[in-house]
């Protein structure tokens, strides 16, 4: 039961990763590949605010949340002016960078060592949430209410001119809208919400590591997006599952870890190139809205 | 220090400009050919197990080229979405050379005593640098003098143009694909020689050599070999005058500045 409930966690987590996404890259069509970072900067937001100023659930996602929003504001702002490749290798390069900051500024983050003894989080009536069935009672709901925002984004008539973007940005800004604000602000929504998906990661193991948040995960979550079905209302639920489900599957076969580990990339790599040739509506393809 | 990520450059400039796209399993490609070398070196000879790694690389990229980047060209796909596959590659390759390797490093070595009696400098040291000014001056002759360097600048300037000139793109694509894969190959295999090379390389090389493209400008391979020289001798600066450890981070910023101040010049051809 514990097992089952570790594995509902994590698909948790990965929705909210895979539905923030879905709203920058599949309904804006801004391909970033910097996820990681956020998740990661909420992730060490929420390790320091709960061990260095001893904040309790929720602050810490609040202020983890404020953090990578922040960050996203940032970056989004310059990301949204980048197109096509550039904009991909743009968000890569920044993706890095964060990745060095939290290898290499050791008096914060704790350098490759990380973070230790993040605590487990308490809710009223329940207590500390010490084992994954209780802590699936914080990371369900959450990644619930996340997949539930995104979706009601992406219904409104926000998530419409973010569609118009993607598909002509020319026509959008001649009919008036901002269309680099609309980017920057979804690319901030999105970063925030990989900051409560960080908060989950930190409080959830008790322990962060800057490996966590390299290039390959972001990319794996882009992929994510897109063998689930960019910019459509359930493809982050079918890519967050694929991905989360896959090793689990794996692991029937009776193989060591580092090799799941490989076979899992392996095959998540095959998907997102047999998807982009053969199926570039992903897994959820026809439900895809605004279609 | 800037020899690999010159050759690399080499890749990636030699594809970009014939296919329109950055291309990430260059990596992969350059860590396969880096592992083939040290298992051929082990059985034949320098040069014969430099060029069936360069061979060998050179029919991957070829490869690749035809079975996934071409049919997504032919779909319509913008170059964004082949720069997508082209990480679900590098993903794919650099896992598979992981699982074949059980990421043991690749550290080739050749005979004692040193072939080259350069102080201060390995044997590997001195090859990547001979290979990659070799590379850069022959790519640059190749470009300016030869048949098949006009028709791959006409095909990066105007591909439609070029096509309706006589030229056909995809041949030219099939060359730039197989020759960036053995360029690719090569500097797999001298930096293996040099550092050594492990399964999680290939991201770091492909990176260097993008960031001497893009701060080039995607202009000629000599462009190319100054930006990765300019920007080893800034990584050089900041080891001794900053800190050691943001010398990484700095380049991949540099990147981004890069990209962000050519935005509006950055353009891709498409071929194949």
């Amino acid at each position: 039961m514990d097992y089952l409930a570790h594995v509902l966690v994590l698909l948790s987590i990965q929705l909210i990763l895979v539905a923030s996404l879905n709203l920058v890259a599949g309904v804006t069509g801004m391909l970033s590949v910097a996820h990681a970072a956020f998740l990661g900067l909420g992730a060490y937001t929420a390790g320091l605010v709960t061990t260095r100023l001893g904040l309790a659930f929720p602050a810490d996602m609040a202020a983890s949340a404020l953090v990578a929003g922040i960050g996203g504001w940032v970056i989004g702002g310059w990301a949204s002016r980048l197109k096509s490749d550039y904009l991909v290798l743009g968000t890569f390069a920044i993706q890095i960078a964060v990745f060095e900051l939290f290898l290499n500024w050791t008096e914060v983050t704790g350098g490759a060592q990380g973070l230790r003894g993040v605590p487990r989080p308490e809710l009223p009536v329940i207590g500390a949430l010490n084992s994954p069935r209780q802590f699936l009672l914080l990371a369900a709901p959450v990644a619930i209410m996340a997949f539930w925002l995104c979706v009601r984004i992406s219904d409104s008539p926000f998530g419409r001119l973010l569609r118009l973007v993607r598909d002509d940005e020319v026509l959008a800004m001649t009919l008036g809208k901002n269309s680099l604000a609309a980017k920057r602000a979804v690319f901030a929504f999105a970063a925030a919400l990989a900051g409560v998906a960080g908060t989950l990661v930190a409080r959830y193991l008790g322990f962060i590591q800057p490996f966590e948040f390299d290039a390959l995960p972001s990319i794996l979550v882009l992929a994510a997006v897109i063998v689930g079905g960019a910019g459509t209302r359930f493809g982050p639920l079918a890519g967050a599952a694929l991905f989360v489900l896959l090793p689990e599957f794996l692991r029937q076969f009776g193989l060591p870890g580092p090799m799941i580990g490989n076979l899992r990339q392996i095959v998540f790599g095959a998907l997102l190139v047999l998807c982009l040739l053969w199926l570039p509506q992903g897994l959820a393809g026809k439900s895809r809205d605004g279609d | 220090m800037a020899a690999g990520p010159i050759l690399i450059g080499l890749a990636v400039l030699w594809l970009h400009r014939a296919c329109g796209h950055l291309d990430v399993a260059i990596g992969a490609i350059a860590v396969m050919g880096a592992y083939l070398f040290a298992e051929l070196l082990a059985r034949t000879s320098f040069t014969m197990a430099l060029v069936g790694a360069a061979l060998a690389s050179g029919v991957v990229m070829l490869t690749i080229f035809v079975a996934v980047y071409s049919p997504l060209r032919r779909r319509g796909a913008g170059s964004s979405t082949v720069l997508l596959a082209s990480f679900g590659l590098y993903i794919c390759l650099s896992n598979l050379v992981s699982l074949c390797t059980q990421d043991v490093a690749a550290t080739p070595k050749l005979s004692e005593p040193p072939l080259f009696a350069v102080s201060g400098l390995t044997d590997g040291q001195v090859l990547l640098f001979s290979a990659a000014a070799a590379m850069t001056l022959l790519g640059e002759a190749v470009l300016r003098l030869t048949r098949t360097g006009l028709a791959l600048r006409a095909v990066a300037e105007n591909p439609d143009l070029a096509t309706a000139s006589g030229i056909s793109a995809r041949h030219v694509a099939v060359l730039a694909a197989l020759g960036a894969g053995a360029l690719a190959g090569i500097a797999g295999a001298l930096t293996a020689l040099d550092t050594g090379v492990v399964p999680s390389s290939g991201l770091g090389l492909m990176i260097a050599g993008a960031v001497a493209v893009i701060v080039a400008g995607l202009r000629s391979p000599l462009a190319v070999a100054g930006a990765a020289l300019a920007v080893a001798a800034l990584q050089q600066a900041t080891v001794i005058w900053l800190e050691p450890q943001i010398k990484d981070g700095l380049t991949y910023l540099l990147l981004f500045a890069a990209i962000y101040w050519y935005r509006h010049r950055l353009v891709g051809a498409t071929a194949g």
